[in-house]
């Protein structure tokens, strides 16, 4: 079994990306938490726990990962990076709520690793935007590795 | 180099510095974690950043302090008042002028062994401007 020396311990940092309850209005965006990957400090993020769950409205939600994401331009019309979290409503109350429309998980076992070189040095925001008007909530952390080898 | 051991990391708890993008008017300022330090304890940032999505205001920027930038994150001690405008020198400072991302240079990190309150704040910089921000980072209680 491993164990981690108290310098890499003080080096990991679970940063969150959290939105509490928010209603949004339809065609609407905003970014959740926000990143930087500099070129020359050596930072590795890797995001494994993500979570998106819409608790009334109507529409989809989407919530993704975007490279020096433009907030004047809707994240429909920009490259995320990595797989989009949709939800879509089917009931008015969304009442179900594990393995239901209205709740998505990305994949624990899959993780995305971000640094300088692979996507490369940037701003990495999580954006969530809303189809019609609704309520949701995000929760999830990225892992940041400020020692990494 | 020491493995870390399971009674050290019991006692370590890490809590976020975190706000999701937020609309800060003109001279507000917006109180995002306030911790009480215990004799023996530390408080310890390593990551801390700061994301200035929007930008909305008059054509001529009025800032308030002069050697800050437009909106800034600091880190305050001390008896500070923790509702009214931060007055004194921030302990960690992260600043951005217009739009934009900055962090705090995360190969060192701010120790903060002194009992007593610390506060992080975000500020709007500006009687002119409306920003939209967003906070995101982790600390860590020793």
């Amino acid at each position: 079994m491993g164990l981690i020396t108290d310098q890499q311990f003080d080096g990991t940092v679970d940063v969150p990306i959290h939105l509490p309850q928010t209603r949004m209005e339809a065609g609407s965006w905003m970014i959740v938490a926000s990143i930087g990957i500099d070129a020359l400090a050596p930072v590795e993020a890797t995001l494994r726990w993500l979570q998106l769950r819409m608790l009334n409205g109507s529409g989809s939600v989407t919530l993704g990962l975007y490279k020096n994401f433009n907030p004047q331009v809707a994240p429909t019309s920009q490259a995320p990076t990595g797989d989009l979290l949709i939800v879509q409503a089917t009931d008015a109350d969304c009442s179900n709520v594990l393995g239901s429309p209205e709740f998505k998980e990305r994949d624990f076992e899959s993780p995305l690793t971000i640094n300088a070189v692979t996507p490369g040095a940037g701003t990495y925001s999580w954006v969530v935007y809303a189809s019609d008007q609704c309520t949701v909530m995000v929760m999830g952390a990225a892992r940041l590795n400020l020692n990494p080898d | 180099m020491p493995a870390i051991s399971k009674a050290m990391f019991d006692r370590v708890a890490g809590f976020p510095l975190a706000v999701p993008q937020t609309r800060l008017l003109p001279g507000s300022s917006v109180l995002i974690a306030s911790v009480y330090v215990n004799p023996g304890r530390a408080l310890r940032i390593r990551w801390l950043g700061l994301h200035v999505a929007l930008a909305s205001g008059a054509d001529e920027l009025d800032r308030i302090h002069s050697f800050y930038d437009t909106v800034y994150l600091g880190v305050f001690g001390g008896n500070f008042d923790q509702l009214n405008r931060p007055a004194g020198q921030p302990l960690l400072y992260v600043g951005v002028d217009g739009t934009g991302f900055s962090g705090n240079d995360p190969s060192s990190s701010l120790n903060l062994g002194t009992v007593g309150h610390y506060g992080l704040v975000l500020v709007n910089n500006t009687r002119s401007h409306t920003y939209e921000c967003v906070v995101t980072g982790a600390a860590k209680l020793y």
